[in-house]
């Protein structure tokens, strides 16, 4: 643990907060304002990125994976307010950054493709138009180099470079999902954060884009912080998988290790939730109840309402679940879990 | 096939309120359950609150004018020209008039043309805004170019034509405020119904509006029952604002001389003010005491309607509670003010 | 459909087309364009069924939904139900009693209930409309029981809220409520749980399946996703812009896909259990918006198996082996056009 874990009480994730990490976060901590209260979109969490590694972060809406990424970016804003915890990249700590470091930080070293993205594309002005003007804005270069550029960065993604000229609604979904991934890339950021990327778009297509981004990223290196609802996706895509509820991480291991033996009934329940299209046509339970309020969460472990580990069988187990809260340990190589059954 | 077998009621047993959006920090107080909730929403912001009390003081100085009043608003027994006194608050004019009770009785005037105005234009307006943009179709085509047509004709020269005809129909003070609200109403209701008909419009892409004809409901019953509620932000919206149209529009048409010369409002005010070219004579209590009210009632309006975007958007709505503590100072401030930099996109 | 089961269909739809008028080909004047959402769409539902309409966006499965509830006019073809054409309906009281039997539920579970009004409001105006019940304890019992039956406890409470106190499961079974309060035989449930978080579909999907066992509904189950089409129904159907692919009994399907595009389809479903042997899916192109159809299969352009024939003659629908559908020249189909190969003739879906 490192030092700065230690001075916050979050527990670091690995002692990879150690050199390697290309991103590293600490105890992050994010709050809203609302008429109710402070909801805790965002407790204590704390994770790190390698270089060329898949980081997939899988929860339910509202569990707060939105919101980490829009804190990496600096982009919380009024009522959302950053209240404990580091963002460091390359050792360097994002939250202390002057306005001309966070400028270098944005797009050219770290990028965001996000849930709204396909609408965050200008109607009135043609798309090629909207990359040249955020490649000249973050580069010294011409309008003419920067339009060979985005050109490039079309056929990178697949796009016929013709179709600069057109008009975002003149896209399918598909395609202006990759305009969007054709911008994030423009700068060469060593890291990219995709927030629900394919949520909107239909089977085969957002199975094109992930073969897609599969390819950029085996050929550029950079490293991919892919955060979805649907963890079937994550599973075929991550290096590692990290699993938030109620602004917690709950479980995090190498995909393959999760695949195999998911510990967090939370997990289990997520892995129970996905019909197949082959093998036997079991029945499936999902998760009983809703997700939790986060103004005013669960006591204890936020999950216990809808555990269907915690039944009051086993008193003492019960009284932890349901007043304590449980922190992430290493229970297996690699493999992190917070709960109260593996103690 | 799987058996579906679910399991008992309870496992999808009510859990505690998500994160309501759009519930308002309960502050009533002295009013609780009397005063519907979008009421407490509307007048929940200072500005609003400060513009709904002002607005009541004057409309109650004008319904209560013949106990507040001085003197009767025509009598000519002042002395002629005099500055504001004791016996004359706001001063006379050269008639003899006391100006503080004619300021009075004038709101009475000018405020019943506005509400007049203000509450007819919002009816006209729904009725045909939102018939024309629920049914669609031909319905609407005739009905927009309707209301094309009264965009098109310019209000204030379409008004002082009608009025120089029709104007000296009216007897007594109650005939000549409706008469005159009846005209401002019919040449400026338009721009209200294409708002509503857009807004009906937006509505009724929605599901909802689907599956209530999915029900079986009647069209009638879909709109009036289901929709308009919807609406409300923007009903307030209109509303405020034709009153406020139409207390300018009488006292324009007033000052220029076109209503009735006989009745006290504060737009005759201002015209006889002027044609006493009170400006030569420096007699500044003829104007600008009627100009005064004028402005503070069209400022009380207009911050009343601030009200109306926390109204319609539920995260604007004030969120009274107190900061969350900041970071340590171990790793330094958030800054704020570096917020300010260009977003990612 | 065999013969057999003749009497239990509840509703045979035959050549359902829906066209929607997109401009002029030219400023003043020319050809008036239409969108083909729909072309000649044949199946039967029958009692107690759940049928799968499987599709991409732009492939026309909700527009078949909307039609068959009455939102839309059809332009071609026809639904009947219970022996009666029930797009050709005219007249209130017909349309309310087809209504009354016939129930949709819809996509966006917050856009599909009105902000304004509560749960309550949204389950008694049905009873209130078709039973003509006056408000009372009748229809409060029965509120409080349609409650109970999609598992919102405890009714009293729930009656009350407004649905931006209901999480997004909470309001889909709000809205199966609503439309389960007319009794209904057939329910439309277009896309029910694409817009839920994903430990809650389950839930609403075995709410689905247990409803159909309680109360004998038939379901018209609308979805882009095979997997849980698969998982609820008992036949799918496979559209692609507009025109019907395939249609077969959901394993069947699963097992052996006969159309290129189903196979394509089933390829790019990601496979939660699975990490190994990912099939790369090579179909680059989009769906098209079909406004002036040219003869050809719609698939062409994007289909691994194409073959010459296929640009130049439409291929029609055929029954290639027992109760399994395709429209595809590798099988043994007759064109639309009428020419060469025997066989059913075109719309016996």
């Amino acid at each position: 643990m490192t030092a700065q874990a230690v001075a916050f009480g979050g527990s670091s994730l690995e002692p990879a907060a150690a050199s390697d990490a290309l991103l590293a976060v600490t105890g992050l901590s994010v709050e809203y304002l609302t008429p109710r209260g402070p909801a805790r979109a965002v407790q204590d969490v704390s994770f790190s990125l390698r270089p060329g590694e898949i980081l997939g972060l899988a929860g339910e809406s509202g569990c707060g994976k939105s919101t980490i990424a829009h804190a990496t970016m600096r982009l919380i804003k009024d009522p959302g307010f950053i209240t404990a915890g580091s963002i460091r990249f390359r050792d360097v700590e994002v939250l202390n950054m002057s306005s001309g470091a966070l400028r270098d930080f944005r797009w050219r070293r770290v990028a965001l493709v996000s849930q709204s993205a396909m609408n965050a594309l200008n109607p009135v002005l043609p798309v090629g138009t909207q990359i040249v003007d955020a490649l000249m804005a973050h580069e010294r270069i011409g309008r003419r180099q920067a339009r060979r550029r985005a050109e490039e960065l079309f056929e990178l993604v697949g796009i016929e470079p013709r179709r600069l000229r057109s008009y975002a609604h003149q896209l399918s979904g598909g395609m202006r999902q990759r305009s969007i991934i054709a911008m994030a890339l423009a700068l060469n950021p060593e890291v990219l954060i995709m927030d629900e990327p394919t949520t909107a778009l239909d089977v085969v297509v957002q199975r094109d884009i992930l073969q897609q981004i599969e390819d950029l990223q085996a050929r550029f290196g950079f490293a991919i912080l892919f955060i979805t609802h649907d963890l079937s996706l994550l599973v075929e895509l991550s290096t590692r998988i990290a699993v938030m509820y109620a602004g917690r991480l709950v479980e995090v291991a190498p995909a393959e290790e999760l695949l195999m033996r998911p510990l967090h009934p939370y997990t289990k329940g997520l892995m129970n939730s996905f019909p197949s299209i082959d093998g036997a046509n079991e029945r499936l339970e999902g998760i009983p109840g809703a997700p939790p309020d986060l103004v005013s969460p669960p006591s204890g472990c936020a999950f216990h309402p809808r555990c269907p580990s915690c039944t009051g069988e086993d008193r003492s187990l019960y009284r932890l679940q349901t007043s304590s809260r449980p922190e992430l340990q290493e229970v297996a190589p690699n493999h992190w879990v917070a709960c109260h059954l593996y103690r | 096939m799987t058996q579906f077998v679910e399991p008992a009621a309870g496992a999808d047993a009510l859990v505690p309120d998500p994160i309501a959006a759009g519930q308002v920090v309960s502050s009533t107080g002295r009013f609780g359950a009397i005063v519907p909730r979008w009421v407490r929403t509307l007048f929940g912001t200072r500005l609003s609150l400060i513009g709904l009390i002002i607005f009541v003081l004057i409309v109650l100085s004008a319904i209560f004018a013949p106990l507040i009043a001085t003197h009767a608003p025509s009598d000519m027994n002042g002395p002629l020209g005099a500055a504001p006194s004791w016996s004359h608050p706001f001063g006379t004019n050269d008639a003899g008039q006391d100006i503080f009770s004619q300021t009075l009785y004038g709101g009475r005037f000018s405020l019943a043309v506005g509400v007049m105005v203000g509450l007819a234009v919002t009816v006209l307006a729904i009725l045909v805004g939102m018939i024309a943009g629920y049914v669609g179709g031909w319905l609407d085509d005739a009905l927009s170019m309707l209301m094309n047509v009264f965009l098109i004709l310019p209000g204030l020269p379409l008004l002082i034509v009608v009025l120089a005809y029709i104007g000296h129909a009216a007897d007594g003070p109650v005939a000549a405020s409706a008469l005159m609200a009846t005209v401002i109403t019919v040449t400026g209701w338009a721009w209200g119904g294409r708002v509503m008909r857009a807004q009906t419009m937006s509505l009724r892409g929605r599901d909802f509006v689907d599956a209530a004809i999915i029900n079986g409901e009647s069209t009638i019953h879909i709109v009036f029952r289901d929709v308009l509620p919807n609406m409300l932000a923007l009903i307030v919206n209109t509303v405020i604002l034709s009153t406020m149209g139409g207390i300018l529009a009488e006292t324009s048409l007033n000052y220029l001389g076109f209503g009735d010369m006989t009745q006290v409002t504060w737009g005759t005010m201002l015209f006889y003010a002027q044609s006493q070219s009170v400006l030569f004579t420096h007699e500044w209590w003829c104007f600008v005491f009627p100009g005064c009210a004028i402005a503070l009632t069209v400022m009380s309006m207009i911050l009343m309607n601030n009200g109306v975007d926390a109204l319609a958007n539920p995260r604007l709505r004030k969120v009274r509670a107190p900061k969350p503590a900041r970071m340590q100072p171990a790793i330094g401030p958030v800054s704020s003010a570096a917020g300010s930099l260009e977003t990612a996109e | 459909m065999a013969v057999a089961e003749q009497s239990s269909v509840v509703m045979d739809v035959q050549g359902l087309t829906k066209h929607f008028p997109a401009g002029r080909s030219s400023l003043l004047g020319g050809e008036r364009r239409f969108v083909h959402a729909v072309d000649d769409v044949s199946f039967s539902l029958h009692r107690g069924e759940i049928l799968g309409l499987v599709g991409e966006s732009g492939s026309g499965k909700s527009t078949i939904a909307r039609v068959l509830s009455g939102l839309y006019p059809a332009t071609a073809g026809q639904a009947l139900f219970h022996g009666q054409d029930v797009l050709k309906l005219r007249g209130r009281r017909r349309m309310l009693g087809y209504r009354s039997r016939v129930q949709m539920v819809f996509q966006d579970p917050f856009g599909s209930l009105n902000p304004v009004k509560t749960v309550a409001y949204h389950i008694e105006r049905p009873l209130l409309i078709h039973h003509r019940t006056k408000r009372g304890s009748a229809t409060r019992e029965r509120l409080y029981e349609l409650l109970r039956t999609v598992g919102l406890t405890p009714p009293e409470d729930v009656a009350a809220k407004l649905p931006n106190q209901l999480s997004g499961g909470q309001r889909q079974r709000v809205s199966f409520a609503r439309a389960l309060a007319v009794n209904p035989e057939v329910i439309l449930a277009d896309e029910p749980i694409s817009m839920l978080d994903v430990s809650i579909r389950m839930g609403i999907l075995n709410l689905m399946g247990r409803l159909r066992q309680e109360q004998g509904l038939s379901y018209l189950y609308i979805t882009h996703d095979l997997a849980s089409a698969r998982y609820l129904c008992d036949r799918i159907i496979v559209l692609y812009a507009g025109h019907l692919m395939e249609s077969a009994p959901a394993e069947e399907l699963m097992r052996e896909p006969l159309h290129p595009y189903t196979r394509l389809l089933l390829t790019a479903v990601p496979k939660p259990r699975q990490r190994q042997g990912r099939v790369r899916v090579e179909a680059r192109g989009e769906i098209p918006t079909v406004v002036s159809p040219q003869p050809g299969c719609r698939f062409a352009n994007r289909c691994p198996n194409v073959m010459d024939r296929c640009r130049v003659e439409t291929p029609g629908v055929a029954e290639v082996r027992p109760r399994h559908f395709v429209r595809c020249f590798l099988y043994d189909v007759p064109s639309v056009e009428g020419r060469s190969a025997p066989g059913t003739g075109v719309g016996n879906g």
